[in-house]
C-alpha cells in the first residue's frame, strides 16, 4: 500500500515548519477560513484598512512591551497610560499641535521612568508596581478631566495623524511600521538590546558580566512609555476625542499579542517579528468575531481564552527548548 | 548472636548520575544501639548513601535489609515509616512555629473532633525533652533558638516519631565545644534506648569520642569498617586517601614571581567569613580548599563585587581599590567563573557566540551598535583556542555538553584578558576528558602570566593544579600550605582538625 507523498522529505520539512511556526500557521488558517466564510466583507478594502488601523496602536504598544518582557518584567499600567496620553493631547490641542504632541511624549517618558525606577533601582516586583501605577495614573486622568469626555477639533492638523494617508497607506500604519522596524534594530543590533536579552535570560550572569541591569530595565520601561504615548496620540486623533477610560483593557490586548508572538513571560526570549504576527493574529481574530456577529460578551470570553492558551503555549515552548 | 542486633544492612549499593558513579557496590551495616561514624572525602558517596536511606534517591542496584527483612525505600515517607530520621547540616525546622509544634509536627495529639489539644502537646513535649535531659522553652518560636537548640528540636522530633535510626549529617559543624558536649550526652541517652545513630563528620577527634564503629567510603565504595578502638587517626586518613600519590605532580605549574598582585586585608562579613587575609602572587595558581559551607564562594563573590562586605580592603599592586560591583572588578582586570554554571553563568536562551561575548559587548560594538563581524571573529577565536565542540556559532548553548558549556564560560572571561581570574569549582560535574582539557588550559593561562585563584572541593584537582593552598573552614582560613607541604594528608588534616597559624 502506497501512502502518497506522506513520507517524503518535503512532507517532513513541512510538518517541522508547522510545529515551529504554530502561530503563523493558525493565522494563515484563520485568514483562509474568513475568506471562505465572509469573502466580501473580510477582504473589502474598508475592512482591511480597519484591521490595520486597530492593529497599529496595539502594535506600537506591543513593540515596547516586547522589550520590557524580554528584560524579564511586565507592565500592567499601559492601559491607563494610554487614556492619559489620549486626554492630554486633546486637552492641549488648542495651545498648538506640536506642543500637544511633545507634551504627551514627555508624559509617556516620565511615567516610564517612574516605573523603571521603582522596578529597576528599587527592585520592586514589576507585576505589583505597575498594577498600582495603573490605578494611580487612572486617578490622575480623572483628576485632570474631571471625569469628562474630551472633545478635539476635527478640522485641526492633529486629526490628520489618525485619519490621514501617505501614498494610500494610513499614517498610523506607517508609524507602526517605523516603530516596529526601529524596535527590531534596537533589539537585534544594539548593545542595549543584547543587554536586555542577557538581563532577562539570566540576571545574575548579566550582573557578573558587568551589565547595569537596573539601567537596562529602566530604559525598557521608558521606551514602552514613549511608544504608548505615541499610540495615545494616534488613537485620540482617530476619533477626535478622548474618554478618560478609553485605554482600559489595552494592556490585556498588548500582552496577549506579545505572548502569542512567542515572547516569554519569564524573559530572555522574544522577537519583533513574532510580536508582529501575534498582533496581526489578534487583530484578525477580533475583526472576524465582529464580522460573524459574535455577541460582545462572547468576544471578551474568547479573548480571555486566547490569553490563557497563549500562556500555556509559552510554558510548553519553554519546556521544549531544554529538551536535549 | 550478633545478627539479632543487626538493624540495617545495605548490600552492594550502586547509584549513578549522568557522568558520575556516586556509589559503586557499596556496603554498610548498622547494629541496634550503636553510634556508627561514616567518613570519607567530598564526593566519596556519603551523602548519596544517606539520601538513599532517607528515600530521596532510589538505588540503581543492591539490596537493603531492615530488621532482617528486604525493604524498598521508595520515598521519604516510607523511610520515616521504617523509623529512619535524618538531621541535616542545615536545620529544616519550621521557623515560625513553636518548639512543641515542631517536635510533634507529624503526630499532634487530637481529640475526637480532630481538634489539637494544646495541653497534651505541651505535656508530651516536656516528656520527650525530659527523657533526653534537654532544657528548652517549649513555647518559644524556633527561629529565636540558637543552632544548637534547633538541632535538639530536630533530635527530639526524631524521637517523637519513635525513630530507630537517627542520621546526623555534620551535626557539630556549627556548635561550640560546650554545645557539642551536650549533643554527645543526648546521643548517649538515645543510644541507651536502643536507637542507632549514623554520624557523618570530618572531625576525627569527635568520632573517636562518640562513635562505636567507623566506615570509610572512598570513590563510592566502602573501604573498611572497624571498631574505633581497633584503629587510629592516621589509619583512617590513610584509608580515606588510599591513592597512589606518585603520579599527581605531572605538568605542575611552577611559575610564580615575588610580586604581590592582589592582597585581601581583614575581610569580614557577619556570619559568613571573618579575619580573611591573604596575598596572591603574580602568575601563581592559588587554591582554596575546604568543605561545602566554608565560605569560599561567598568570599570570592565578595571580592568580585557581587556581594557586599561588612569590612575589608582590597589592594591591587599595592594600590587600594574600591570594588562596589562587578563592573568595577572587571575594570580592574578581575574575572570570575561562578560555581553554579546553569543558574549563574549560562544564558541558556542564547547561542554559543552570544554567551562568549556577553561580557565583551563594548569590545564588539561601535557607538552602541553591535558588529556581527566582530562578534563572529571573537567567538571563533576562542572556539578554536579552547577546542569548544559545537556544530555552529548560533547553536543554542543549552544543547552543548557540560564540559563545552564550561569552556564557553571560560572563553567569556578570557575575552577580557583578565590579570586575575577566579574559578569557583571549574570542573564540577564535567566528564573526565573535558576536565583534563580545562586543567591544561588553566595551567596555560597561568604560564602566560594570569594570576589564578581556584576553589575546588576535589583533592586531586587542588593538589595537581595549585602552587599554594589555603584551607577554609567555617568562614576562616585555617591553614596555608606551600608547594612542598601540599598533599592530600595535610589538606585533610586541616579540614578535619585543629587550626594552624598561617
Amino acid at each position: 500500500m502506497k501512502s502518497i507523498g506522506l513520507n517524503s522529505i518535503t512532507m517532513k520539512k513541512f510538518k517541522y515548519w508547522v510545529q515551529n511556526n504554530a502561530i503563523l500557521t493558525i493565522l494563515v488558517f484563520l485568514v483562509i477560513l474568513m475568506a471562505a466564510l465572509r469573502t466580501d466583507t473580510f477582504f473589502s478594502v474598508r475592512n482591511l484598512l480597519n484591521i490595520l488601523r486597530q492593529i497599529a496602536v496595539i502594535g506600537i504598544g506591543a513593540c515596547g512591551m516586547t522589550m520590557v518582557m524580554i528584560g524579564g518584567n511586565l507592565d500592567l499600567s499601559i492601559g491607563s497610560l494610554l487614556s492619559l496620553c489620549m486626554v492630554v493631547p486633546i486637552m492641549l490641542q488648542p495651545r498648538g499641535v506640536l506642543f500637544a504632541i511633545v507634551a504627551t511624549i514627555i508624559v509617556g517618558f516620565i511615567v516610564g521612568a517612574i516605573n523603571g525606577f521603582l522596578i529597576g533601582k528599587l527592585k520592586g516586583n514589576s507585576l505589583i508596581i505597575t498594577f498600582g501605577m495603573l490605578s494611580i495614573i487612572q486617578g490622575i486622568t480623572f483628576l485632570i478631566t474631571g471625569g469628562f469626555y474630551q472633545h478635539g477639533d476635527p478640522e485641526s492638523i492633529y486629526a490628520h495623524i489618525g485619519k490621514g494617508f501617505i501614498y494610500k497607506i494610513p499614517i498610523p500604519v506607517i508609524l507602526f511600521i517605523v516603530i516596529a522596524f526601529l524596535s527590531f534594530i534596537i533589539l537585534s543590533r544594539t548593545v542595549f538590546g543584547r543587554s536586555l536579552y542577557i538581563t532577562g535570560g539570566n540576571s545574575y550572569a548579566a550582573l557578573a558580566s558587568g551589565i547595569n541591569t537596573n539601567n537596562i530595565k529602566m530604559l525598557s520601561y521608558i521606551m514602552l512609555g514613549v511608544f504608548v504615548a505615541i499610540g495615545g496620540i494616534i488613537k485620540s486623533s482617530m476619533i477626535d476625542s478622548a474618554q478618560p477610560t478609553a485605554g482600559s483593557g489595552f494592556e490585556f490586548d498588548v500582552i496577549t499579542a506579545v505572548v502569542l508572538g512567542g515572547t516569554s513571560l519569564l524573559g530572555g526570549i522574544g522577537t519583533i517579528w513574532g510580536t508582529l504576527i501575534g498582533v496581526i493574529l489578534l487583530g484578525v481574530i477580533s475583526n472576524s468575531m465582529v464580522l460573524i456577529g459574535l455577541p460582545f460578551p462572547l468576544q471578551l470570553a474568547v479573548k480571555g481564552a486566547i490569553l490563557i492558551a497563549a500562556v500555556y503555549y509559552d510554558s510548553f515552548i519553554r519546556g521544549r527548548r531544554f529538551e536535549v | 548472636m550478633e545478627n539479632l542486633n543487626l538493624l540495617l544492612e545495605m548490600k552492594n549499593i550502586t547509584k549513578s548520575f549522568p557522568g558520575v558513579k556516586a556509589l559503586n557496590d557499596a556496603n554498610f551495616s548498622l547494629y541496634k544501639g550503636e553510634v556508627h561514624a561514616l567518613v570519607g572525602e567530598n564526593g566519596a558517596g556519603k551523602s548519596t548513601l544517606i539520601k538513599i536511606l532517607s528515600g530521596f534517591y532510589k538505588k540503581d542496584k543492591g539490596e537493603i535489609l531492615f530488621e532482617n527483612k528486604v525493604v524498598e525505600i521508595s520515598n521519604p515517607k516510607k523511610s520515616i515509616e521504617l523509623g529512619i530520621s535524618i538531621i541535616y547540616q542545615e536545620i529544616i525546622a519550621v521557623p515560625y512555629i513553636s518548639v512543641s509544634e515542631n517536635i510533634l509536627l507529624a503526630n499532634r495529639p487530637v481529640n475526637k473532633l480532630g481538634i489539637i489539644s494544646w495541653k497534651s502537646m505541651k505535656d508530651k513535649t516536656l516528656e520527650i525533652l525530659n527523657q533526653l535531659n534537654i532544657n528548652l522553652p517549649v513555647d518559644e518560636l524556633v527561629i529565636n533558638l540558637s543552632t544548637a537548640q534547633k538541632q535538639m528540636v530536630e533530635i527530639a522530633k526524631a524521637l517523637s516519631l519513635n525513630s530507630k535510626i537517627v542520621i546526623m549529617d555534620e551535626p557539630s559543624a556549627s556548635l561550640t565545644k560546650d554545645e557539642i558536649k551536650i549533643l554527645f550526652d543526648i546521643i548517649r541517652k538515645i543510644k541507651e534506648r536502643g536507637v542507632s545513630v549514623i554520624y557523618i563528620s570530618h572531625r576525627l577527634e569527635e568520632i573517636f569520642e562518640i562513635a562505636d564503629r567507623v566506615t570509610v567510603l572512598r570513590d563510592g565504595k566502602d573501604i573498611i569498617s572497624k571498631k574505633l578502638k581497633d584503629t587510629n587517626n592516621d589509619e583512617i586518613i590513610k584509608y580515606m586517601i588510599g591513592r597512589d600519590l606518585e603520579n599527581m605532580y605531572k605538568d605542575k605549574h611552577l611559575k610564580k614571581t615575588d610580586k604581590v598582585i592582589l592582597e585581601i586585608k581583614d575581610f569580614y562579613k557577619n556570619r559568613v567569613f571573618k579575619d580573611i587575609n591573604f596575598k596572591l602572587y603574580e602568575g601563581e595558581i592559588l587554591g582554596f580548599a575546604g568543605l561545602v559551607g566554608s565560605g569560599r564562594s561567598e568570599l570570592v563573590n565578595t571580592i568580585f563585587g557581587i556581594i557586599k562586605k561588612d569590612k575589608g580592603k582590597i589592594f591591587i599592586y599595592e594600590k587600594e581599590k574600591n570594588i562596589r560591583n562587578p563592573l568595577d572588578a572587571i575594570k580592574e582586570g578581575i574575572g570570575l567563573i561562578p560555581e553554579e554554571r546553569k543558574s549563574q553563568a549560562l544564558i541558556l536562551d542564547l547561542a554559543v557566540d552570544q554567551n562568549i561575548t556577553a561580557a565583551s559587548l563594548k569590545k564588539i560594538s561601535r557607538l552602541g551598535f553591535l558588529s556581527r563581524f566582530r562578534e563572529k571573529q571573537l567567538s571563533m577565536k576562542y572556539i578554536k583556542e579552547l577546542n569548544i565542540k559545537t556544530p555552529k556559532l548560533s547553536q543554542k548553548i543549552a544543547f552543548l555538553s557540560g564540559g563545552n558549556q564550561q569552556k564557553v564560560i571560560i572563553a567569556r572571561w578570557l575575552a577580557l584578558n583578565p590579570r586575575i581570574l577566579i574559578l569557583d569549582e571549574p570542573t564540577r560535574g564535567i566528564d573526565v576528558g573535558s576536565k583534563a582539557e580545562i586543567h591544561k588550559l588553566i595551567t596555560e593561562f597561568a604560564n602566560k602570566g594570569t594570576s589564578i585563584i581556584m576553589i575546588s572541593s576535589e583533592m586531586n584537582e587542588v593538589i595537581k593544579m595549585c602552587n599554594r593552598i589555603l584551607v577554609m573552614k567555617n568562614g576562616e582560613i585555617v591553614n596555608c600550605l606551600n608547594d612542598e607541604d601540599v598533599n592530600e594528608e595535610s589538606i585533610l588534616r586541616s579540614m578535619t582538625g585543629i587550626k594552624n597559624n598561617h
